[in-house]
């Protein structure tokens, strides 16, 4: 097991604030945690990086990560893991970055930092690791150069830089257009098929979730009101909260439409997409699902 | 036609922001204007208003060319109340410093209706709403976000306009005030009133609008029916945004088809 979370509780002071979440997280697997803000789904996320805001602790329950109790850790240890293990991106990118410094100089500090490369095996690396988020050329810019699609790129190859074996993406898409939010969920699942990488993916949208999941963890005031494999959730849901989201994405999402006409639209959107494929680099790369 | 946009364009200094967009607006009609960041959405909006001059093309409102107007043909223009607009942020679109009151019978008492008339109307377009008159003397800052612009929105009705022009209207709200917000537009839509609604979502355009246009860098590349449009989606970037848009029966289109139109577009993009 990648991670694995058995029945967490965390608390601030006599209030408990998460009350039990499990799940286990295996070596490509995807689990999606869906509620809106103060469900605890962040506060689930920040115990299994082991950065739970002062005064919170995780106060029944464990986490473990490559088999091993987190609470068994020392700072030492756990700054080790943090990157190396497991690493997270979130939402608004542009605070993640350093403003006066290149991208790439950003990415390859990471890597002299955690896998002591040398500088210049650093920039390399570096140089790779972005073009894997296809990002080529934009070593050398700073972070106000990029879109916010493009940022977020650059913060999932710092993120992925150590090799981690988990990634956690906390509403890592939700400032961003859609067709940049696709582009994001999409490179996430390449990582996953291509690197074996685990993901926990966060967000208040039950669809952005079921994109990419094969398991979903609905939460709601801290508590999870369902959860099972995401085919079960989304066809056959039990509680009240997740009917509620999936209605209110039936009646104001694009699903009515492609309910009625979904084959049609798959089969156009496939056409098209055969008949004007240009030979350009990055058209295959999702090809080897 | 209510709004008939030809051939417009849009430069601020280099920065080409519209390049020839054309759409038309029939009485009654409820047309959508799909666009991501940086497409020129807020210019359209900006342009039909009177805020941003065009370069080139036409724009009538209500059988006025009001291409050509100078600032003061402008004020008198909108002075009649042909055009109204929403905003995403209400506190732009209300004055924070007026009462609810104020700021729902200014646009009537400027056309000289008694005072009387005006209150009574404000009431009754509250109602319209879905708020209760205890809101109007209260200031837009003690309203939540979603009565704010239910508020927006009774304003830009209270002079009867021609046409009301929403840009991104529900985008600020959350989920609950989202879903009011655009069960209003579409009860203004059944009652006969000619909405233009700009919008980055697909989806919130979809459940209202009559026809949808899909504005991409500077251009309209595509438009049509929403069905049509969604269902049969001819444009490369219509196909990808529709392909990307998160669905709980995943009927989108998969990674692999995603990643051709990129490629496509990008190959596009790098030639004009």
């Amino acid at each position: 097991m990648s991670l694995q979370l058995t029945d967490v509780h965390i608390s601030a002071g006599d209030r408990e604030f998460v009350h039990g979440v499990s799940f286990d997280l295996p070596a490509g697997g995807v689990v999606g945690i869906v509620g809106e803000s103060g469900s605890g789904k962040t506060l689930t996320c920040r115990a299994a990086l082991g950065i739970l805001p002062p005064g919170f602790t995780v106060s029944s329950g464990t986490v473990s990560l490559g088999g091993r109790d987190t609470a068994t850790l020392s700072t030492r240890e756990w700054t080790a893991l943090r990157g190396s293990t497991i690493s997270a991106v979130f939402q608004d990118p542009a605070s993640y970055l350093n403003p006066s410094l290149t991208v790439g100089s950003q990415v390859a500090e990471v890597l002299q930092v955690k896998l002591r490369l040398r500088r210049r095996a650093a920039r390399d690396r570096a140089v790779e690791l972005l073009d894997s988020v296809r990002l080529p050329d934009v070593y050398r810019r700073y972070p106000h150069e990029l879109s916010g699609g493009m940022l977020q790129r650059a913060l999932i190859a710092t993120a992925i830089a150590a090799g981690p074996r988990v990634l956690i993406a906390d509403e890592a898409t939700t400032a961003l257009d859609v067709t940049v939010q696709s582009e994001i969920l999409d490179l996430l699942a390449d990582l996953r098929d291509s690197t074996g990488l685990a993901l926990v993916v966060v967000s208040h949208d039950l669809a952005v979730v079921a994109q990419l999941c094969d398991e979903v963890l609905v939460m709601r005031d801290g508590a999870v009101v369902e959860q099972g494999p995401v085919s079960d959730v989304l066809y056959a849901p039990r509680h009240e909260y997740t009917r509620l989201l999936i209605d209110e994405h039936e009646s104001y999402g694009l699903d009515r439409f492609l309910s009625l006409d979904g084959a049609a639209l798959e089969g156009a959107v496939l056409e098209g997409a055969v008949r004007e494929r240009a030979p350009l680099e990055g058209a295959d790369h999702g090809a080897a699902r | 036609m209510v709004l008939r946009v030809d051939g417009l364009e849009v430069r601020y200094g280099k920065l080409h922001a519209l390049r020839g967009a054309s759409l038309s607006v029939a009485p009654g009609e409820t047309v959508g204007v799909i666009g991501e960041t940086g497409s020129g959405k807020s210019t359209l909006a900006r342009a039909v208003l009177g805020l941003v001059p065009a370069s080139a093309g036409q724009i009538v409102v209500d059988g006025t060319d009001v291409t050509g107007l100078n600032t003061r043909q402008w004020r008198a223009f909108r002075r009649r109340g042909v055009v109204q607009y929403v905003f995403q942020d209400p506190l732009r679109s209300l004055d924070p410093d007026l009462t609810i009151a104020s700021s729902l019978t200014e646009p009537l008492r400027i056309q000289g209706v008694s005072f009387a008339e005006a209150a009574s109307r404000a009431r009754e377009l509250l109602k319209r709403v879905s708020l209760g008159p205890e809101l109007l003397d209260r200031l837009p800052g003690e309203l939540s976000g979603g009565q704010r612009q239910r508020v927006a929105v009774a304003r830009a009705l209270i002079v009867e306009p021609r046409l009301v022009l929403l840009d991104e209207p529900v985008s600020a709200l959350d989920s609950s005030n989202r879903v009011r917000v655009l069960e209003l537009l579409k009860q203004l839509r059944d009652a006969g009133t000619s909405l233009l609604f700009i919008s980055h979502d697909l989806g919130s355009v979809a459940g209202v609008a009559d026809r949808v246009a899909v504005l991409y860098r500077g251009e309209i590349v595509e438009q049509g029916p929403v069905r049509d449009v969604i269902s049969r989606p001819t444009h490369p970037y219509t196909k990808l945004l529709v392909g990307s848009a998160p669905t709980l029966r995943s009927a989108a289109a998969d990674r692999a088809a995603r990643a051709s139109l990129r490629a496509l577009l990008t190959s596009e993009g790098a030639v004009s």
